[in-house]
């Protein structure tokens, strides 16, 4: 399937959806010393970093991308904090110019030792109240509708839904087809669900059936899911030597954090004709 | 023997052509051809990676240090060359100047630009040589290549030899990139692409260029066409090669990119 070039003059979007309900305060698997809301508050920000990096050029940032980050939990809304709060749909080139703060880390050099490293701040770890996903899904949908109206020919948006439980509000599958429902002439809007662990459940990755998923609510997530372009099932067999077979949808469950950053790697890859710039992974920061 | 020489550049439909990030040498020709006493005549074609900062500027850094470069370009020298484009007074101080010229504007480096910067930039090369003896050419040449710029050679009406790649399959968005960082080109040594001491013969014509339009000259003869013949009809000047590319593009042959064609012939003593 190949998309339309991206461009400044046909940009596209990503919207974010980011569970901030109470129990993201609990431990994410492989990972004793943080909460799972802090893991994806440094997944989502790195993300952000290496989007601003890949579309710097000398002249500035370009403007490829617009991006959109909304929290779910007590509330529901922009995540942003800092110069964009309340922003709903923001250029790269402003995400670039307006971090809330730029954090220090120690990040490996390759050779054994550590260097400190810039780490901007976009938005913080929340975790409070229940699990609105209904609202997220359908503010996305109010956003998005705008957006295509303004970008009838744009890369389809990408939308990734990252969340640790079962909406609180209602059947999610209703204004997820909605949402996906959703077309630019270049095909449908993309969701894209990732769900967190706890516990030490394998994650499943990719799945291409519902088969053999462990339980309903996995089940539903996987039906809410579209499935991976062929742009990005040959990205992930390639760079990441996976084994992704066609039909395969954009969805993890019990997703460690090696499974959060490959679904967020592979499921925000665009297809890439001549300059949309390469979204490449980073070593973690400590 | 002679070469004759042209070449024609466009940037991306949509950029300014200050932004172009393909690099060619030489681009004062002749004035960048030393006239006395050289070993070789060299020429160069660059491809900047869009996906990196300042990747256009590395390009011509490396169309003219290898362009330039007065000595034989082996696999054993090939890194020392780029190193001393990197630490000795080029990529390093080039790239010091930019910094100093974006503080004296007022507008200095931001954490993005830092960051970018510190990825390297990128960029593919081709690069062809030709030996001379007493200032006068030799009867083959010798060409290197990392990347997807490609050189076709057309003798007698026949595509003769393509280099690096041999179909329009063989492209990706992935091509071999030198990087400015030397860190990054670690395995890149077994990867280079070269051929030595192919014969020339008057009246060859040489065709060099970046991938956009490499794959559609490869695509063009893979239906039987002949895309060197369709060339020298279409491009007299800049602007016949602008509107060529413009319709190409427009009519989805070509994918929007920056653009180099150059084109050597090998002329007999005038």
């Amino acid at each position: 399937m190949g998309y339309v070039e991206i461009s400044r003059r046909n940009p596209t979007c990503y919207v974010f959806l980011i569970d901030q309900s109470g129990s993201m305060s609990e431990k994410i698997a492989d990972d004793p010393d943080k909460s799972k809301a802090d893991k994806l508050k440094d997944f989502v920000n790195r993300f952000l970093t290496n989007l601003v990096v890949n579309c710097t050029k000398a002249e500035g940032v370009r403007d490829y991308f617009y991006v959109s980050v909304i929290g779910y939990g007590l509330n529901v809304g922009s995540a942003f904090i800092g110069p964009l709060a309340n922003k709903d749909l923001v250029p790269i080139s402003e995400i670039a110019d307006k971090p809330a703060r730029i954090e220090e880390r120690l990040k490996e050099d390759g050779a054994g030792g550590v260097v400190k490293t810039k780490f901007p701040i976009w938005f913080d770890a929340v975790a409070d109240g229940q699990t609105p996903m209904c609202q997220a899904l359908n503010k996305t949908k109010g956003i998005l509708e705008g957006w295509l109206a303004q970008h009838p020919n744009c890369h389809p948006p990408i939308v990734v839904n990252i969340t640790d439980g079962a909406a609180t509000d209602g059947n999610p599958l209703i204004p997820a087809e909605e949402l996906k429902n959703l077309k630019s002439s270049e095909g449908n809007v993309l969701l894209y669900n990732i769900h967190l662990s706890s516990g030490s459940a394998t994650a499943i990755r990719f799945p291409n059936s519902e088969a053999n998923l462990p339980e309903q609510y996995a089940q539903l997530l996987y039906t809410m899911s579209s499935p991976l372009t062929d742009d990005q099932i040959n990205y992930a067999n390639k760079a990441h030597e996976m084994n992704i077979e066609k039909n395969s949808r954009g969805f993890v469950y019990n997703a460690d954090p090696i499974s959060v950053f490959l679904a967020l790697d592979i499921g925000t890859k665009m297809a890439s004709p001549s300059d949309t710039p390469e979204i490449k992974g980073d070593t973690p920061e400590h | 023997m002679n070469i004759e020489y042209s070449h024609f550049w466009l940037s991306k439909a949509g950029n300014l052509p200050s932004v172009c990030e393909d690099a060619f040498f030489p681009y004062n020709f002749p004035f960048d051809i030393i006239p006395h006493n050289r070993k070789y005549q060299r020429y160069a074609i660059a491809d900047g990676a869009s996906t990196a900062y300042l990747s256009g500027l590395w390009a011509t850094i490396l169309v003219d240090g290898f362009g330039s470069y007065e000595d034989e370009i082996t696999n054993t020298n090939f890194f020392d060359l780029i190193q001393t484009l990197i630490i000795g007074e080029y990529w390093n101080s080039r790239l010091a100047d930019y910094i100093k010229k974006r503080e004296d504007e007022g507008k200095p480096l931001s954490w993005y630009d830092e960051m970018a910067l510190q990825n390297g930039a990128a960029s593919t090369l081709l690069e062809i040589s030709f030996p001379l003896e007493e200032n006068k050419l030799k009867d083959n040449f010798s060409a290197l290549a990392i990347g997807d710029s490609c050189l076709f050679l057309v003798r007698n009406d026949e595509l003769v030899t393509t280099f690096p790649l041999n179909s329009s399959a063989d492209f990706d968005n992935s091509p071999l990139l030198i990087s400015s960082d030397p860190n990054r080109n670690v395995n890149l040594q077994e990867k280079i692409a070269y051929i030595e001491n192919q014969s020339i013969n008057t009246g060859d014509q040489f065709f060099l260029m970046t991938d956009a339009l490499a794959s559609w000259f490869f695509q063009e003869h893979e239906k039987g066409e002949k895309p060197w013949t369709i060339i020298q009809e279409k491009v007299m000047d800049k602007s016949s090669f602008t509107n060529w590319i413009d319709q190409l593009r427009e009519n989805k042959l070509m994918r929007n990119d920056d653009v180099t064609l150059m084109f050597l012939k090998i002329s007999g003593d005038s």
